[in-house]
């Protein structure tokens, strides 16, 4: 006969050892009244027993080499793409620089020219800027790729990129500013444009 | 453990083979321990193993350096090992036993008496009572108690295998004992 109570289900958990300690008591105490609930925890005892006692299966011989040699080859494109898929906004940053750096170098090169940030009153002989006696020069001053004289007078700061200054008279009020690696100058635009970068998300 | 494993994979996630050589020494006996018990064949199991760990390695980039490591590379080996059931089905039959607590299986029946290397494996096999026990289980209850009783995973750990509920994994195995020790005893669940 079946059993009518419902300790089926407490067997298991009595096997998984899931009762407190008076519903064990319980459960023991219908066990020892209940010769169908007896027979069914023997059986399911012995069944979790051989479970547990089941050999372990020994590996005949590691299959190492075999796995490794048929691993696909990998392709750099796809590597770039999980980067990406890993990394959204760390690519997004290195692409950003690259792109400034490429485009920064790409000017840097054309932009060897001579070139004054403003021509009034000043004389460019060649390579030669000049500005001359008796001069004065109202606000800041950017030269690039030239040697510079200051004869007359600049009201501001000076700055040099790339160019040297031949003749000082100290006839510069404001602060005279020397640029004359391309990593500097760089830096220089790359501050610049990183600055305009966020600004964009920043007035969005 | 699972810490060193982790720092490994990232290592794999770069590319680096002889990182993922270091995942197949630390797991592989227990992976094919785990296929050989879903399938019951040495053959299945290697092949099943080697075909587990070519699809971790390329998954590994699904794996989430917070994640524990083993219960992943088992349910990749579980999933290769139940299709594998799927596909082989008609062979597959041929190693279950033909009725309920015998241990001949249909191959015993057509197998002459000369014995080959072959034969020797699959009488090897044969001696695991409990191995063919379980065969005979439906897959999700075999499933579920070579985890728990082979594999000694965790039912936490089984609930991550299995990708569900605690609750559903105790009552599933529960049914796997039911209907395990109905196979060994013969006798129907709660009748004489
Ligand atoms: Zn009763
Ligand atoms: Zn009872």
């Amino acid at each position: 006969m079946a059993c009518t109570h419902g300790y089926q289900e407490k067997i298991h958990q009595y096997i998984d050892q899931e009762m407190s300690y008076n519903e064990e008591l319980t459960f023991k105490n219908h066990l020892m009244n209940c010769e169908n609930c007896l027979l069914h925890f023997r059986e399911l005892n012995n069944v979790e027993k051989q479970l547990k006692n089941a050999p372990a299966i020994s590996q005949p011989s590691t299959f190492k080499q075999d796995i490794i040699n048929r691993l696909p080859k990998e392709s750099k494109p796809k590597k770039f793409a999980k980067t990406i898929k890993e990394h959204p906004l760390i690519t997004a940053c290195a692409v950003f620089l690259v792109m400034l750096m490429t485009s920064a170098f790409i000017e840097f090169q054309s932009d060897q020219n001579v070139y004054v940030s403003n021509y009034e009153g000043i004389q460019v002989e060649g390579n030669r800027v000049i500005v001359p006696k008796g001069k004065v020069i109202h606000g800041d001053l950017t030269i690039e790729n030239a040697i510079v004289e200051i004869q007359g007078h600049v009201n501001g700061n000076l700055t040099l990129v790339n160019s040297e200054l031949a003749q000082t008279n100290s006839n510069i009020s404001g602060e005279i500013v020397q640029v004359n690696r391309f990593f500097k100058w760089a830096s220089m635009r790359l501050s610049r444009e990183v600055t305009e970068f966020f600004q964009q998300f920043i007035y969005q | 453990m699972e810490n060193e494993i982790n720092q490994i994979i990232k290592q794999v996630k770069k590319g680096n083979k002889d990182a993922f050589g270091v995942i197949i020494d630390a797991y592989e006996r227990r992976i094919y321990q785990h296929c050989y018990r879903l399938l019951g064949s040495f053959h299945d199991a290697e092949e099943v193993t080697q075909e587990a760990f070519v699809k971790a390695y390329t998954k590994i980039h699904t794996f989430k350096n917070k994640q524990k490591f083993s219960p992943w590379i088992y349910r990749i080996a579980t999933n290769t090992a139940v299709d594998w059931m799927r596909k082989k089905k008609p062979l597959y039959i041929l190693d279950q036993p033909i009725a309920v607590g015998e241990n001949i299986t249909y191959l015993d029946h057509v197998k002459n008496t000369s014995e080959t290397p072959e034969e020797t494996i699959e009488q090897k096999e044969n001696q695991d009572e409990m191995q063919q026990f379980l065969l005979q289980l439906p897959s999700k209850y075999r499933v579920v108690l070579v985890l728990r009783y082979m594999d000694e995973l965790s039912i936490k750990e089984m609930s991550e295998v299995l990708d569900l509920p605690i609750g559903t994994i105790k009552t599933q195995l529960h049914r796997g004992r039911e209907a395990l020790r109905e196979l060994m005893h013969g006798r129907a669940k709660g009748g004489q």
